[in-house]
Order: structure tokens, then sequence, then C-alpha cells
């Protein structure tokens, strides 16, 4: 199995309550139904499996071991075809009991022991990449002729592009263990260290997900009580500043380790490989966005400082309309946004919800955050969120069964292994389809001062996805460039974090302790570093996209339909074209700057026509979505 | 890197006023460098940086296939260039340990040493390429035979080396991974906060309630509390615990070693049946030594069962005369004399040139070690003397170190450093000397059987304790490797398991808290299986003082007890240990050296018979041990006072 496939995806944070406000919900949102894939942990279906998985592996690797460079081409396809099937197994084994814990946080000291042996079981396999990379590239090419073989060949070049030159067999266990025993120690202290955090407020103990919410919810608190509360988070996360900045130090450096033992010479090589993207095309990204800090995220939260009446940290005055969806609500509008794009693409979502592959019901001890996690080919992914009836929920949910509409069609079209996608195609789908959810509810708003709420959450939603992830990018590549030459203080960690918010704010926003401290609060930076800049591509890629297919349906149903092809196509691709040539039918070159300047020209449209309005001012800010809604970072609250 | 084994006693969180009548000393570092902004000092780390370069330029690829005489010569260099390395770093920790300020200063400097120590890496990894014929044929070669013992060493670890890039990894990730674990654990216990009254204090402050106020109820509800916030933070221990387990577990399977304690017992030069020995002696002896001695101290409380806070309280009579620093050096080179003249003369420069640091002031660290720094140098002793008998005794023991390791440095640096079942002897020894000739100046009963039965506590730390841990470590590590993580509770399970089984019934682990004894002991975290080396010197020197007492030849045994202090790291205990006649794999000789603790507690309750007595027979009933205690006393909850030498960089084990 692929190394890391017990590596937990990023961004995800855990809460232990509901978040107020889901009080007119007249149905429950829905479980997921797990006994599918497996009755339990400890189910002889699950033990069974383990077994088969232990003696398929072992029989491989007696069948290939020390042979792989040697075996002709159509028998080096047919490995690669029984290697497939192995891990497609192990990814069954090892999503269920990812989404076993998920689903309950304290199932993680149970799952343990299981892990380990399953990660025992997978490492007779490990020489087989390791031989794979070490055929001499003549040899492979010319392999590659035959049929069986080349089918496989992008995923080949994939695992080529990850591989470690040079190290031997036994290095790559040690690196394994280590990654294992130490590096995923970390992460998890970092998990537990936050999810032990507890506020004292109002006579409640909130956890610092409750408080976030709170923090952020339009109703039920005053400004007074919310800056009250702002203080208390920055006071609680200081105290574990010592801690938090030991942890990231290490895993900085551990970073740095891993990467010049594969030849990176910069600290974002390792995301820049999986993403399948030139660094140049990273450095012209964040030189070009750069230059929207003024005109956008400046100019906008000038807007909105001013529409909340000065002083900013008075705009929670605002109670924000409320709009509440009750679950069944939201599934008939994304059904109704996605059949007028593709009647395809919303039978396919009708399943997830026919087939119980959606856990939305808030509750104690899962996790926070929402994700969409593949199984193995024949399964539909599992869709995980905490649905309490905002509108920003029904985004959600529309994002999550973008991730998994999209992974279906890949996984169909090219089987397990070349079905893996860079993050910026993978939110291609999801945030594509986030927008057609968003203009559906746009579209059915009549109310001015709702509509005027929409646009506000948009903007701010479409800035904190493309130059604050920007902004949090230059952070870490400040903060890593100041590890190489020794560990960062806490408080030096902090400086930095301020600088570079204060870069993307600008003069209208005054930074306070929590936007100081608030750096500890994002799991990317601990567990997936350098990972956010995907979601500023992806962002910009997208709509530049979305944009591309609004003038597809101005010119008429042809060009529409011509575009709901190419479109479905793009998302059948995995990983068998690179990035460039998937955009290339849409007319879209990722080197050219004039490709990003597009790009952040629709969130100028969406300004100008909220600063066009002449409605009454709204709930302005505070209105973003609560933390750790979406697999992002979220935004550390703007108000001081 | 270094790593520091430091224990901090109580007495300078109390903040207790210097009351010496003449003035303490302070170590002059002027042996080593100018100060710490000195031109000397920033010259020697380029040069030492440089060297290293060159070295591995020149050396790196061809150690297997060099001729015998120019192996000799490269192992010269490289002793010369890791002495001159040893001298920098002793210099900034032996600074740094004096005042905090310089730990940044220090860390610098330290950072500066581990990069260039990496370029020595390769050196050890070669040399135990040699083929064994091949070495065989050049061993005879002139200069190589004087660094056999050396060679020796580095290559009992040969069959559990890797390949030198899975060595580099290692080496590189340590930082991270169990070195950034370690200070985790130092972090945690020193951010820890406590509530005692109302007043927040910190771990030391806390523990020092505990162990030493007077006053029953406080010392409990210390203990409650103090054992409240470990409890809080126990999912940060238990992972901390686990995380190093797993590290130990995957390295060590890698390496080869079939048991979680093999690494130790090859880095000590000692074979598991010695320390089954030992261990076992030491297990069986239970009943006659702590069990007996815990519930005499229980019956002294009038209690059934003593609480685990009441274990180490002191008993009653005041800590005996103050001792000012001109008599203790007096007491010491007295007792020193006797034993061997040679040794007293070396004892006496100590304190004639300015190589310890007494005096107790702010930012200088608790507690007290000795530092052998390099041969060219000389070793330096820090302590904190307020003037008890027992502050007298430490210094005892640091000078036996200290003597020990100028004796052994005429080895060369590569082969000075003691093993450490040995490294304990001349500390151990003198602190006996010592304590016997303070006892004999004591003339009030009751403050001799306090200053008695503060030496059997002192053994019951060190033996017993040390014992029961090095078991609780087993087993934790055992389960790990069996069943994966442990859960914190299981962690204390097997911690109230162990303690009770060396404890005994009179000391009560009930109590609520108890079960979290186990989450701020150092060793187990940055030493594993470290512990024993404790057990297995005080009981091998019980043996050896027992020797001495019995010995009719007082100049035979000074003789042979010199060779074996000189012999520094070229003979394993066994080899050193031949002349006494010991056989250490024999459960029988433990079972001597546990005898001297049983004698100790004989004398103890023989005197205390004869205290009650007295006070029978006058009434007196006011010394009665509930309201008396000496607040002076350090409690030595977890560790023996004992201290060894930082490893010297550049170790590859």
């Amino acid at each position: 199995m692929k190394r890391g496939d017990f590596k937990r995806a990023a961004g995800r944070r855990k809460s232990e309550d509901l978040p107020a406000g889901n009080d007119n919900l007249p149905a429950a949102p829905p479980h997921w139904d797990l006994a599918g894939l497996y009755p339990g942990l400890d189910s002889a279906e699950l033990m069974a499996d383990k077994e088969k998985l232990d003696h398929l592996a072992r029989a491989f690797k007696g069948n290939y071991q020390d042979s792989v460079a040697y075996i002709s081409g159509p028998e080096l396809g047919i490995a690669i075809q029984e290697y497939e099937e192995i891990c497609s197994l192990s990814s069954r084994l090892a999503s269920y009991l990812f989404l076993f814990e998920a689903g309950d946080m304290s199932n993680f000291i149970k799952t343990g022991k299981i892990k380990a042996e399953l990660s025992d079981i997978c490492k007779p396999l490990d020489f087989f990449e390791d031989e794979l990379v070490n055929i001499p590239q003549k040899d492979i090419l010319v392999k590659m002729a035959a049929p069986e073989l080349a089918r496989y060949a992008p995923w080949i070049a994939n695992i080529l592009d990850g591989a470690l030159t040079g190290g031997s067999e036994n290095l790559s266990h040690l690196r394994h263990d280590f990654f294992m025993a130490n590096t995923e120690a970390w992460q998890r202290l970092y998990r537990e260290m936050l999810d032990a955090q507890r506020i004292d407020f109002q006579g409640r103990r909130l956890t610092l997900d409750e408080a976030d919410v709170l923090m952020n919810a339009g109703r039920g608190i005053s400004a007074q009580d919310k800056n009250n509360l702002r203080q208390a988070i920055a006071e609680k996360l200081k105290t574990q500043g010592k801690k938090s900045a030991l942890i990231y130090n290490a895993l900085m450096q551990d970073n740095r380790i891993e990467g010049r033992l594969h030849g990176y010479t910069r600290p974002d090589q390792a995301v820049n490989a999986e993403n399948g993207i030139a660094p140049e095309v990273i450095d012209t990204m964040r030189s070009t966005l750069r230059e929207y800090y003024a005109e956008q995220s400046h100019r906008f939260y000038e807007w909105a400082s001013a529409q909340a009446g000065a002083p900013a940290a008075s705009s929670g005055k605002n109670e924000p309309v409320k709009k509440g969806y009750s679950f069944d609500a939201a599934r008939k509008l994304i059904l109704r946004a996605f059949r007028k794009f593709s009647p395809g693409f919303s039978r396919t979502a009708a399943r997830f919800f026919h087939e119980k592959r959606i856990d939305a019901l808030p509750r104690p001890g899962k996790e926070s955050g929402a994700f969409s996690q593949p199984v193995c080919p024949g399964e539909l992914s599992f869709i995980m969120m905490n649905y309490t009836g905002e509108l920003q929920d029904v985004v959600v949910l529309g994002h999550e069964l973008g991730h998994g509409i999209h992974q279906k069609l890949s996984e169909d079209a090219c089987g397990f292994f070349k079905s893996g996608v860079s993050t910026p195609v993978a939110e291609t789908a999801s945030i594509f389809m986030e927008m057609l959810v968003f203009e559906e509810i746009l579209q059915q708003e009549k109310d001015p001062a709702i509509r005027k709420r929409l646009l506000v959450e948009k903007v701010e939603n479409m800035l904190s996805n493309s130059l604050q992830q920007l902004a949090y990018y230059e952070f870490e590549c400040r903060v890593h460039k100041e590890r190489e030459s020794g560990e960062v203080p806490f408080e030096r960690i902090s400086d930095l974090w301020v600088e570079a918010q204060k870069e993307y704010y600008g003069p209208a926003i005054v930074m306070d302790d929590y936007n100081r401290y608030s750096w500890m609060t994002v799991p990317h930076f601990f567990e997936t570093p350098f990972y956010v800049y995907s979601y500023a591509f992806a962002q910009v890629l997208v709509s530049s996209l979305y944009q591309a297919y609004q003038e597809a349906v101005e010119k008429g149903p042809e060009a529409r339909m011509e575009f709901v092809d190419s479109y479905t196509e793009l998302l059948q691709t995995g990983m068998t074209r690179s990035l460039h040539e998937m955009f290339w039918p849409f007319g879209l070159d990722l080197e050219e700057p004039e490709f990003w300047h597009s790009g952040m020209s629709l969130t100028d449209k969406y300004m100008k026509e909220l600063f066009a309005m002449e409605a009454p001012a709204p709930a302005g800010r505070n209105t973003s979505a609560p933390a750790g809604k979406k697999e992002k970072p979220s935004p550390p609250s703007k108000s001081p | 890197m270094p790593y520091w084994n430091v224990h901090v006693t109580k007495w300078v969180m109390m903040g207790k006023d210097m009351q010496d009548d003449g003035c303490l000393p302070r170590w002059d570092l002027r042996d080593l460098f100018p100060s710490d902004t000195a031109p000397e000092l920033f010259q020697s780390l380029d040069d030492v940086e440089r060297d290293a370069c060159l070295f591995s330029q020149r050396y790196s690829g061809k150690i297997t296939a060099m001729p015998g005489k120019d192996l000799a010569g490269a192992i010269a260099a490289f002793e010369s260039l890791s002495e001159r390395m040893g001298r920098i770093q002793s210099y900034a920790s032996l600074s740094r340990a004096v005042d905090q300020e310089k730990d940044i200063w220090a860390e610098g400097i330290y950072n500066r040493l581990r990069g260039a120590s990496e370029k020595l890496l390769f050196f050890k990894l070669e040399i135990n390429r040699i083929s064994e014929i091949d070495l065989l044929t050049r061993v005879a070669a002139p200069g190589l035979a004087a660094y056999a013992p050396w060679i020796g060493q580095v290559r009992s670890f040969r069959g559990h080396q890797l390949s030198e890039e899975e060595e580099t990894y290692i080496q590189q990730k340590f930082p991270v991974a169990q070195g950034a674990w370690v200070r985790l654990f130092d972090q945690t216990l020193m951010d820890m906060r406590f509530n005692l009254d109302g007043r927040e204090v910190t771990k030391e402050q806390i523990l020092n309630v505990m162990n030493t106020s007077p006053d029953k109820r406080e010392r409990h509800q210390a203990f409650a509390e103090f054992n409240r916030v470990l409890g809080e933070n126990g999912k940060t221990f238990s992972l901390i615990t686990n995380t190093l387990a797993g590290l130990k577990a995957r390295t060590d399977e890698r390496r080869g070693f079939t048991s979680p304690e093999s690494s130790r017992h090859l880095a000590n030069r000692i074979d598991v049946k010695t320390v089954e020995a030992m261990a076992g002696a030491v297990r069986d002896g239970y009943a006659r030594t702590a069990h007996r001695y815990y519930e005499w101290k229980a019956k002294k409380f009038g209690v059934h069962r003593l609480h685990p806070a009441d274990r180490n309280a002191p008993l009653p009579g005041d800590a005996g005369k103050k001792i000012p620093w001109a008599e203790a050096q007096k007491i010491i080179l007295a007792a020193y004399e006797k034993v061997s003249p040679e040794m007293a003369a070396i004892a006496k420069e100590f304190f004639d040139k300015g190589w310890i640091d007494a005096e107790p002031r702010a930012g200088k660290r608790g507690g007290a070690f000795t530092h052998s720094t390099v041969p060219s140098a000389h070793p330096y002793i820090m302590v904190n003397y307020f003037g008890s008998p027992r502050d007298v005794q430490v210094l005892a023991h640091e000078l036996g170190h200290g003597v020990h390791q100028v004796l052994a440095a005429r080895q060369g640096y590569l082969k000075a450093s003691t093993p450490l079942t040995l490294a304990e002897t001349a500390s151990v020894f003198s602190e006996m000397m010592v304590f016997r000739a303070l006892l004999d100046r004591e003339d009030d009963m009751i403050a001799r059987r306090k200053m008695i039965a503060a030496k059997i506590e002192d053994m019951m730390n060190t033996v017993v304790r040390q014992t029961a841990f090095y078991t609780f470590e087993q087993r934790v590590h055992g389960e790990y490797r069996e069943k994966g993580e442990l859960p914190p509770e299981r962690i204390s399970r097997i911690w109230v398991e162990t303690q009770r089984q060396s404890l005994g019934a009179s000391v009560n682990m009930d109590v609520p808290g108890a079960e979290n004894g186990w989450m701020y002991i150092p060793h187990f975290i940055n030493k594993p299986f470290y512990v024993y080396a404790y057990a297995f010197g005080d009981c091998l020197v019980n043996a050896l003082y027992d020797e001495y007492q019995k010995a009719p030849d007082k100049k035979g045994f000074e003789k042979k007890y010199l060779e074996l202090l000189k012999a520094g790291g070229t003979k394993p205990h066994e080899e050193a240990l031949a002349p006494f006649g010991f056989d250490t794999a024999s459960p029988a000789f433990w079972k001597r050296g546990i005898s001297v603790i049983e004698r100790y507690i004989d004398e103890l309750i023989a005197l205390d018979r004869k205290i009650e007595a007295v006070q029978k027979s006058t009434g007196d009933f006011k010394n009665s041990a509930r309201d008396m205690v000496d607040p002076l006393r350090p409690g030595n909850d977890n560790q023996p006072v004992r201290r060894k030498k930082p490893p010297a960089p550049g170790g590859v084990s």
C-alpha cells in the first residue's frame, strides 16, 4: 500500500457540542451507515479481510521480490494490477478505520493496535515501489510498449516523481518507521492539545471549537461578550504557546530533513510535487496575487468596517438575518442546482442520500469540519460534516458532494491507482459545485437584506479562500526560512503571523492578541505544511472556470452542453493528464499571469454588485463560516 | 548531545540564606577558557569545525583498508579533536549550570558542536566495518594496541550497527524525535502550576512542601494537589511514554536488539545474567529491607499504613550541628587520609584550586554534580552548600567522583570514561566514609537516629526504589511491544503494582493520586533502563566497603582500590573487580551488598529501642515523631543524589 495511507487528511477539528442556533430544524440530519463496509471493528468480516490482505501481501512478495526489474512488460503490468487489487483491499480497511474514528474520536484508542497490525501486514509490499523506481529508465521505456503496462504509465510516473532517489530500501523502511512513530505522534499531540483546552465563559466550560462557534454566532451574545470571549481564547492559546512552538519547530525541522533526503531545495517542494505544479507557477501565483491585497481584501474590510460603523470591533452588534434550512430542504436545493447543470450529477448526488453515505448529525465526540472520504473501487465515498441549518452548511454540503461525485467519476474511469488527483484538481469539482449551489440560493432569494448578506458571505469566502490562504502561505515561507537557522521562539512565530495577516487585512482591521496567537489553531501548518496555497490555487482556478461556464451559458444551449461535457471529462481524467493539459480545453493557461488576473476578476464582479447595493446594512462581517467548517483553515475572525 | 541528569534539590528553592562563617567557593573556569566571549573560545570552535571537515575528507571511506600504524594515527587525531570539542562543550555546560541566563548562548554552541560531530559519525561506523581478521593482524601495530579497549568498546555495537545513511538519518532525526519528546517532558513539568492554599507554586515548591513540611496535613495536601495536576496532564505523559517506547521498539528491532533492555546492557558492558542476579537479589530482599523499614517507620508515625507523602518525611530531631565549609573540608580530607593518602592529596586540590562551586545563588542550578571535562584540564564539582550533615555527604560523594575522574584521566580522553556499573564506586565509597565520620562526631542519640534513618532512606531510594523502577520499565516496554499503546490507566496500574511489591503493605498505595507517580520521573523518558545502574552501583560499593572494613591489610586494599579507579574505561566491571574476588554474576554476591542495608536497619532499631527506653524512664515524650521535623533535610523522592558525568559529544551509541 502507499505510504501515508493511514495519514489523516488535513483540516479537521473536532467539536463536542452543537453550535448554537439549530432550533428551527424539523428533521435531524442523518447518520451514515458503515455496516456495508464492515459490521464492526471486531467483526469476522474485518478479520477475514485482514487475513486475506496478509496472505496476499506475503504471496505477492514471494512472487515478485528481487525480480521487478527483470520481468517483461506484460508481466510487470499484471504485477501492478495485482498490487492495485491488494492496495484496494488495504484502502477499504484503512478507510473504515478512519471513518470509525471520525464518527467518535474516543475510538482512537481502539484502532491503534489494528492500525499498527495493518501497517505491519503491508510492510512486505514496500519492496515493490522501491524496485519499480530503480528500474533503469531505458528499460522501463522499452517495457512500456506492452499495453498491460502502458495503462499504468501515469501511475508509474507519479511514483517516480515522489520517489526517494539513491536511498536504500532499508532507509525507506526507517523513514516509514519514523513517520509512524514520531511525525504522527507530534501531530496527535497537537490535536490532543487543542482538544484539551477549556474556556470558562459565563459558567460554561467551552472547547476551543465551541468558543469559536459562539464567538462567530450572530445571535445570543452581545458584542461585549464576544470581545471577552475573544480575549479569553487568546489568553488560553497563549498558555499553550511554548508547547505549540515546540511541536511546530520539531515538525518544521522534520519536514526539512525529509525534504533534504528527497533532494528538495525549497520547503514547499513536497506539496508542489504532490500537486504536480512547477515551483515557477507557484511563484507567479504568489507575486501576481499579492497585488490584489490592496484592491480586494483591504477594500473589502474597509467597506465592511464602515458598514458596521466604526470602530470595527462593534460589528457584532448587528444580528445577521437568520435563515434556517432543514436538512431536507438543503437536499432538495442542492439536487435542483446540480440537475440544472447536469442530470447525471444530480442522480449521483442523490445516491449519497439514499445509501446513507452522509453523516451530518453534530454530536459530542464527533470530529468537526467536513470531508469526503473515498473507500475503494465500487464503493461511493463517505461524507462527513456537521449540519446545523446555517446557509453556510448548505454550501458545505454542496462542496463535499462535489468531491464525492468527482471521486466516483474518476475511479470509474481510471481505476483505483490512477484516480488520485492533486488538491487543485480535487477542489475544482467541489468549489465549482459550491458555486452552483450558491447561485441557486441567490436566485431564489428576493429579500434584499438577505441577498446582501449572501453576497457579503460569498465575497468574504472567496477572499479567504484565495488571498487569505496566500497570506498563510507567506507566513509559512517566512517561518520555515527562519527555522533553517535555528529554533523560532514562540513570540517570534506570532510576530511573523501578525505581519502576514496585516498584509492581508490592511489598515481597517486592528490586530489583537487573538490574531496574534491564532496560528496555533490552524492544523495545516502542523500536519501538511504549505498545503494552504492549494486552496488559493483552486479558488482562482475555479473562478476562471466558472467565468468560462457563464460565457458558455450566454452563448446558448449548445455551448453550454459542450462545456458540461468537457467538464465531466475533466472529472474523469484522474492522473492521466497534467494540470496544464486538463485546463487547456477551457482556454486556461496556468503559466500566464493573465490566468490569475482573470480568476481574481470574479471576486471583483461580486464586490461591485455588493458595493452598489442600497439595502440596509446587514450583519456585515462576522458572518463568516465558523471555524473548521470546511477543509480549508478557517480564517481567524477579523474583528478585534 | 549532553543531557544532564540534574537532580534539583529543595534547598535552593527554599530560598534559605547561606550563613556560613567563611566564604563559600565559586569555581574558576578559566582553566578551560578565559570567558564566554573570549576569542580563544570562538577560535577553538572555528578550529574544530574546520578540523572535523578535514578529518572527514582525509579519512572518510578509507578506514577499512588502512594499515595499523595509520589507523592508530587516525584514532589519535580523532581523540585529540574529540577532546577539543569536549573542552568547549564542558565549558558551555558548566557556565550554564551556574547561570541560567546563558541558556541561549550555550544552545548556540551545542548546535555548532552537533554539526561538527555529525561529520565524525563515519569514523566509528567504519571502524566497525573492519573485518575481525584484518583487525587482529593490525592491532599489533605501534600505537594501535593502546587503543584496543576503546576499539573493543566501539565494536561491541558492531552487530547492531546500520548503514551509514541510516545512522546519519537517525542522528539527524534525533533532535526532532527522542530529543524533542524529552524537551516536551521537561517543559510540561516546568510549566505546571499548583495551587497551595490559594498560592500558585511550581513543581519544585510543591515537592518541597510534600517532602519536607513538618505539617502532615500540608504534606498530604501537597501530595493530593501535585498528583491532581499530574493526572490532568496524564494524556500528555502517556503519549510521551508511548511514543518513546515506540521509537525504541522500532530502532531496537532494526538494530537487532532482542529485548528492550539489551541496548542499555551493552552500553553498560554488562550481561543480562548479571543484571538479573542483582535485580533478583534486591527483589528477594524487599521484605528484609524496605518492607521491614517502612513498617518500623509507620509505627513511628503512629499509623498502620504510611501515606505515600510520609514515606520520605523526616524523623524527629534537629538536623545536627551546622558544619562550616572549612570544617567540612577537614572532616572529608581526614576520612580520605585514612583510606588513601594519594586520594586525599587529589581531593585537597579541589579545595585549593577553585575546582568547586559551592555557593548557592540565584540563577544557579539546584542539586549537585561532577563534570569530568577533559583529561587536559580537570573535573569540576558543583554543589549547593548550606552546612547540614547531609550537604557534607553530598560534597563527599561528588569529591569521590572528582578524584575517580582525575585518576582515570590518565587513560586519555577516549578511555577515561568509566563504565556506568563502576562509575559510582569512589563516590558512594567516600560518602560512606564520611557518613561514618559524621556519625562518630554526633553524640545526641536522637540526631544519630535521624542520621541513620536518612541514610537508610537514601539506600531505599537508591537500591529498592530503582529496582522497582526497572521492573516497571520492563513491564511497560514489554507490554508495548506485545500489545501496542498503553492507555494512561494501564501504565498507572503497573506503577501501583510494582510500587506495592517493593515498598510493602506499610506504604499505602491506595491513596488517590498515588497511581500517577510514574509521570514525573525523568529517567523513564530520557534514559530508559538507566535506573538499575544506581542499584547496581550502590550494592556493589556496599560490598566493597564491607570488604574494606573487614580487610586485615588496609594497605593492600588501598592498592587494589586505586588500580580499580585508575582503570577508567579500559576494563569491564568483572575484570576490574576480579582482584577483590567478587563474582557479580552470583546472587550470593548481591546478597552481601544487601546485608549491609539490613545491618543499618538493625543498628537503627537497636538505637531506637535504647531511645525509647530512656524516654520511658525520663517521661520525655516531647520528641514524639509526629510533631518534630527537620525542614532542612532534602527529600529525595525519585532519584538518589548520584550523578553521572555527561556523555562526551560525538558518541554514536
